[in-house]
C-alpha cells in the first residue's frame, strides 16, 4: 500500500473508532456520574486502567495473538481497532464530563428548533441546526471524539508490535510504522519530514474542529452537570460489564501473562544489572519532564489567576493563543514532534556546538535536552486536561475551613487538617504529577529517536527484546519496569502517611 | 499566594538539580575524567553487554554501550554513524552482520587495524585492509514445525513450489533477511529476484517485523516453515517447541553464514583502547563465550572444539560450505534501493 493509502486507511480507522466511541462514552459518563459509595472508586480505577496501561504491556502478550491471525488479516485489523477503542474510550468519557459546559444550553438549542415550527426543515436549516448543536450541547462530545481520533491516528507502539504482511499488504496498516521505518531505514530527516506533511494535514482536521469549538463561548460550569442525574439498573449493569472487560483486556490478562512468563526468568534480572540502569534512566527522564510540565501548567494557572478579574479581552486572547501554541505540538503526537525536534537540533549542529563550548561532563548532560524538550511538549496537552480535572476536584472553601482546623487548640485538629489537606489539595497534586511522570516513563518513540548516546531506556530495551523474540527475559524486564514506579509511588504514599503525619504533627 | 508560588519554584529547582545529578551518574564511565570508549552495538544487548562489561572490569577502560533495536536491525546505527561523520560520536562499531559495515567501509568511515584478532580470522570473513573483521557468525536457515511437516529438503521443495501462505519471513528491508536478499540479487540478478519476490507475495507469503516473530509463528504452528537465523531457532529449541532446522542453501549448495563484524570508526577518540577492544572481541575466548551462550554463535577462528556443544559443531560443518558475502559488492546497494522503493514508497 502506498504511503497516501496508509494515511487514508489510518484516517478512516481512526474516524470510525472516534464515532463508535461516542456510542460508548455518553452512557459510560452517565454511569460514572451516578456511581455512589465504595463502587465509585472502583469504577474510576477501572475507567483509568486501560488508558494508563502501558502500550508495551498490552502489545507484547497480544503480539503473538495478532500474528496467529496471519491467515485472517481483517480479523487482526478489527482486533487492533478494538484495543484502540478500549484504550482511548476513557479519555472521551473524561472529556465529556470535564469539558467546559457550552454557553449555548440544550434548552436554548431546543428553543432554536422550536422556532422552525411544524414544518420539516430543509437542508440549509438542518445544517444550521447541526452547527448550533455542535456549538451547544454536542460540543463536549465532538471535542471528546476529536481527541480520540487524534490518539488513534498517532498510535505507533501497538501497531508496530501487532503488524504483519500478508500477500504483499500490511495489517493493521498505519502511516506511523512506515515513517518510523523510513527514518531508521536511512531516509534523511528532511525526507521523513516531507513524508510527514500528509499525516500532519490529516491531524490538523482533527485539531481545527475542537479549536474552533473551544473558541465558541463557554460557561463556567462543567459538562458533568448536564448529564442526567439518574441511571437505570440496565445501564449500571452494562457500565460495570464494559469496565470489567476493558480492564481485563487491557491490564489484567496481559499482566497475568506477564507475571506467569517472568517467574522463570527472574534470575536474568539478578545477573544483568544494566536492567536497573535502564529503569532508572526512564525514571529520571520521567521525573525531569513531569517536573517541567507540571511547573509550566501551574505557572499558566498562576498567571490566569493573578491578574484582575476584569482582564482585558485582548489579554485573554493572548493567553488562549499561548495555551494553544503550547498544546499543538503535543497534539500532533510524539512521532511527529520527535522528528521535528531532531531536525531542529540537527540544523543547529547542537551536539558539535555544545562539545565546543562545554566540558565533557556538561556536554553529556546537555545531550539529554532534545529528549526532555520533546517529552515535555508531548505531555503538555495531557497536563492541561489533568489540570482542568484537578481544578474541578480542588475546592477552596472546604480547604479554607480545614485550615481553620489547623489553628484549633485541640491536638487532633492538626492531624485532621493534614488528612483533609491531602484529600483536598496535596493528593490531587501528587496524582497529577505521578500521572504525567507515568506517561513519560513509558515513552518509546521519542526515546528511540532522541535518547543520548550511552543511555537506553527500559521501553527501548523491552521493544528490542520483543523483536529479538526473547520472551522470557522480556517478561522479567517488563514486570520489573512495571513494578518499579508502582512501588515508588507506594513508598511516597507510605512516607506521607507514616512519617509526615506521625512525626511532624 | 506569591510566597506559595516561590516555594513551589524552589521545590521544582531542587527536583531538577537532583534529577540532573542522577542523570549524570547514569552515563557509564561517569567516575572517570576521560571520555569513555563509545561502542555502537547491534548485537543482542542481552549477550553483548555482559561481554563488554567483562572487558571493562578487566581493563578498567570505561565503555559507553549504545545498543540498537532489533526492529531496525543495525541499520539504525549504521545510518547514525553516517549522519555523524562530520562529528563522530562512535569509537567502535560492533555490527551483528556485514552489510551495513560494508556500507561504512565504502564511505571511508572505518579505520584499518590489523591486530592479533585479525590474524585469527580466515580471509573469507575479513577485509583485506583491516577495516573490518568478522567473528562469531549466525547462519540462515529454514525453521520447520515438525508437527506440521517433516523437516526434509524434499518436503520443503514441494511446499516452496506451491501456496506460501504458511511460510513466514522477516521484512527484508533490514537485518539478515536483507543480507539474504542481497545475496540472491547477486546470484540471480535483479530481474529474477524481483519476479520471485512478486510471485512469493502473490502466493501469500507472510512477512513479520523480525526473525524472532518468524520463529514464534513456526513454533506455534501458525506457519509451517520460514526463514530465520540460528540464534532465533535455538530460542525455540530451548523452549522445547516442535521445531527443526535445515540450512538455507543457494542453487549451488552454498550456505549463508553471517558474521558479527567489528570495526574502528574514523575519528575515534580513543584509538588505543578501541584496538584493545577489537582484539578482545576477536579472541578465541569471546568466540567461545558467544558459542556457548543461548545464541550459539559459530566461531570463525580456531577454538578448542572440545569446549563446543554438538549443535555448534554441526553448525561449524555447515559454515564450511558458506559463500563469501564480500562478493555481493555493489549489488547490496542496488538491492537496498529497490527494497526501499518496495517498502518505503
Amino acid at each position: 500500500m502506498s504511503f497516501a493509502g496508509l494515511c487514508a486507511w489510518t484516517f478512516a480507522r481512526s474516524l470510525l473508532i472516534a464515532i463508535l466511541s461516542l456510542v460508548l462514552i455518553v452512557p459510560l459518563s452517565r454511569f460514572l456520574v451516578n456511581a455512589r459509595g465504595p463502587s465509585l472508586r472502583w469504577a474510576w480505577l477501572m475507567l483509568f486502567v486501560p488508558f494508563l496501561s502501558p502500550d508495551l504491556l498490552i502489545g507484547y502478550p497480544y503480539a503473538n495473538s495478532a500474528w496467529s491471525l496471519v491467515h485472517y488479516p481483517i480479523a487482526n485489523e478489527f482486533f487492533y481497532a478494538l484495543l484502540l477503542l478500549f484504550k482511548f474510550t476513557p479519555v472521551g468519557s473524561l472529556i465529556l464530563m470535564y469539558a467546559p459546559q457550552s454557553a449555548l444550553s440544550a434548552e436554548a438549542y431546543h428553543c432554536r428548533k422550536l422556532l422552525l415550527g411544524n414544518q420539516s426543515p430543509g437542508i440549509g436549516q438542518r445544517l444550521v441546526l447541526l452547527y448550533y448543536y455542535f456549538r451547544g450541547p454536542g460540543k463536549p462530545g465532538l471535542f471528546a471524539s476529536s481527541l480520540i481520533f487524534l490518539l488513534c491516528f498517532q498510535e505507533f507502539e501497538l501497531v508496530s508490535l501487532l503488524q504483519f504482511g500478508s500477500g504483499g499488504q500490511v495489517w493493521p496498516a498505519s502511516w506511523t510504522v512506515r515513517i518510523f521505518d523510513a527514518q531508521t531505514g536511512g531516509f534523511s530527516i528532511a525526507e521523513s519530514l516531507r513524508l510527514m506533511l500528509q499525516p500532519v494535514s490529516y491531524q490538523l482536521v482533527g485539531l481545527v474542529l475542537p479549536f474552533l469549538l473551544i473558541s465558541a463561548p463557554s460557561s463556567n460550569g462543567r459538562n458533568i452537570s448536564q448529564l442526567p442525574a439518574s441511571c437505570s439498573p440496565l445501564l449500571r449493569f452494562a457500565g460495570w460489564v464494559y469496565l470489567l472487560i476493558a480492564s481485563l483486556v487491557c491490564f489484567v490478562l496481559p499482566g497475568l501473562y506477564l507475571f506467569q512468563q517472568s517467574a522463570a526468568e527472574l534470575s536474568v534480572l539478578q545477573n544483568n544489572n544494566f536492567f536497573a540502569r535502564e529503569i532508572l534512566t526512564s525514571t529520571v527522564f520521567a521525573l525531569i519532564s513531569a517536573t517541567l510540565v507540571v511547573s509550566f501548567t501551574r505557572w499558566i494557572r498562576f498567571l490566569s489567576h493573578s491578574g484582575p478579574q476584569s482582564r482585558l479581552f485582548s489579554q485573554k486572547c493572548v493567553q488562549h493563543a499561548f495555551l494553544i501554541l503550547a498544546a499543538v505540538p503535543g497534539l500532533l503526537g510524539s512521532l511527529v514532534l520527535s522528528l521535528v525536534v531532531l531536525w531542529i537540533f540537527q540544523s543547529l549542529a547542537y551536539t558539535s556546538l555544545i562539545q565546543q563550548i562545554f566540558p565533557y561532563g556538561i556536554t553529556r548532560l546537555l545531550s539529554a535536552l532534545p529528549l526532555v524538550v520533546t517529552l515535555s511538549f508531548w505531555l503538555l496537552p495531557r497536563a492541561f486536561i489533568l489540570q482542568a480535572m484537578k481544578n474541578n476536584a480542588t475546592y477552596s472553601a472546604p480547604l479554607h475551613l480545614a485550615q481553620l482546623l489547623d489553628a484549633s487548640w485541640h491536638p487532633a485538629g492538626h492531624t485532621r487538617y493534614q488528612d483533609l489537606k491531602w484529600i483536598l489539595k496535596t493528593g490531587p497534586q501528587f496524582w497529577f504529577f505521578a500521572l504525567v511522570a507515568w506517561w513519560a516513563y513509558w515513552d518509546l518513540i521519542a526515546s528511540s529517536i532522541l535518547i543520548p548516546p550511552g543511555l537506553i531506556s527500559a521501553p527501548i530495551q523491552i521493544n528490542a527484546l520483543v523483536h529479538y523474540g526473547q520472551w522470557g527475559v522480556l517478561s522479567a524486564l517488563l514486570a520489573a519496569t512495571l513494578c518499579f514506579p508502582i512501588v515508588l509511588i507506594a513508598v511516597v504514599l507510605l512516607f506521607h502517611q507514616v512519617v509526615l503525619r506521625r512525626f511532624f504533627r | 499566594m506569591a510566597t506559595e508560588h516561590s516555594k513551589r519554584i524552589g521545590v521544582t529547582v531542587v527536583i531538577l538539580i537532583l534529577a540532573a545529578l542522577l542523570l549524570s551518574a547514569l552515563f557509564p564511565g561517569q567516575s572517570t575524567s576521560m571520555p569513555p570508549l563509545v561502542v555502537y552495538c547491534a548485537h543482542d544487548a542481552l549477550f553483548a553487554e555482559g561481554i563488554l562489561r567483562q572487558f571493562e572490569d578487566e581493563t578498567g577502560i570505561p565503555i559507553h554501550f549504545v545498543p540498537d533495536s532489533e526492529a531496525t536491525k543495525s541499520l539504525g546505527l549504521v545510518n547514525r554513524i553516517i549522519q555523524e561523520k562530520n562529528s563522530p560520536q562512535c569509537d567502535l562499531f560492533w555490527n551483528n552482520q556485514l552489510m551495513g559495515t560494508l556500507d561504512l567501509a565504502d564511505q571511508q568511515l572505518l579505520l584499518p587495524y590489523k591486530g592479533t584478532g585479525f590474524d585469527r580470522m580466515p580471509a573469507a570473513h575479513k577485509s583485506a585492509d583491516g577495516t573490518w573483521v568478522g567473528f562469531a557468525a549466525r547462519m540462515r536457515l529454514y525453521i520447520v514445525n515438525t508437527n506440521n511437516m517433516p523437516a526434509t529438503s524434499e518436503t520443503l521443495e514441494q511446499h516452496l513450489a506451491g501456496d506460501l501462505s504458511r511460510m513466514a519471513i522477516a521484512k527484508p528491508l533490514y537485518g539478515t533477511t536483507r543480507s539474504h536478499y542481497s545475496l540472491l540479487w547477486h546470484l540471480w540478478g535483479a530481474d529474477k529476484l524481483k519476479s520471485w519476490h512478486k510471485a512469493t507475495r502473490e502466493r501469500g507469503l507472510i512477512e513479520v517485523p523480525g526473525n524472532g516473530p518468524v520463529k514464534n509463528l513456526v513454533a506455534a504452528g501458525t506457519c509451517d516453515f520460514g526463514w530465520t537465523d540460528t540464534d532465533d531457532f535455538f530460542v525455540a529449541r530451548d523452549n522445547n517447541d516442535p521445531v527443526a532446522m535445515l540450512p538455507y542453501r543457494t542453487d549451488d549448495g552454498q550456505t549463508i553464514c553471517i558474521p558479527n563484524t567489528v570495526s574502528i570508526v574514523r575519528g575515534c577518540k580513543n584509538l588505543t583502547d578501541a584496538q584493545k577492544l577489537v582484539d578482545y572481541l576477536l579472541s578465541a575466548r569471546v568466540e567461545l563465550a558467544l558459542a556457548n551462550s543461548k545464541s550459539r554463535q559459530i566461531p570463525l577462528g580456531p577454538v578448542d572444539s572440545a569446549q563446543l556443544s554438538d549443535e555448534v559443531r554441526q553448525l561449524q560443518q555447515w559454515a564450511e560450505d558458506a559463500c563469501d558475502l564480500k562478493q555481493i559488492g555493489e549489488d547490496r546497494i542496488a538491492c537496498l534501493e529497490w527494497l526501499k522503493s518496495e517498502y518505503l514508497k
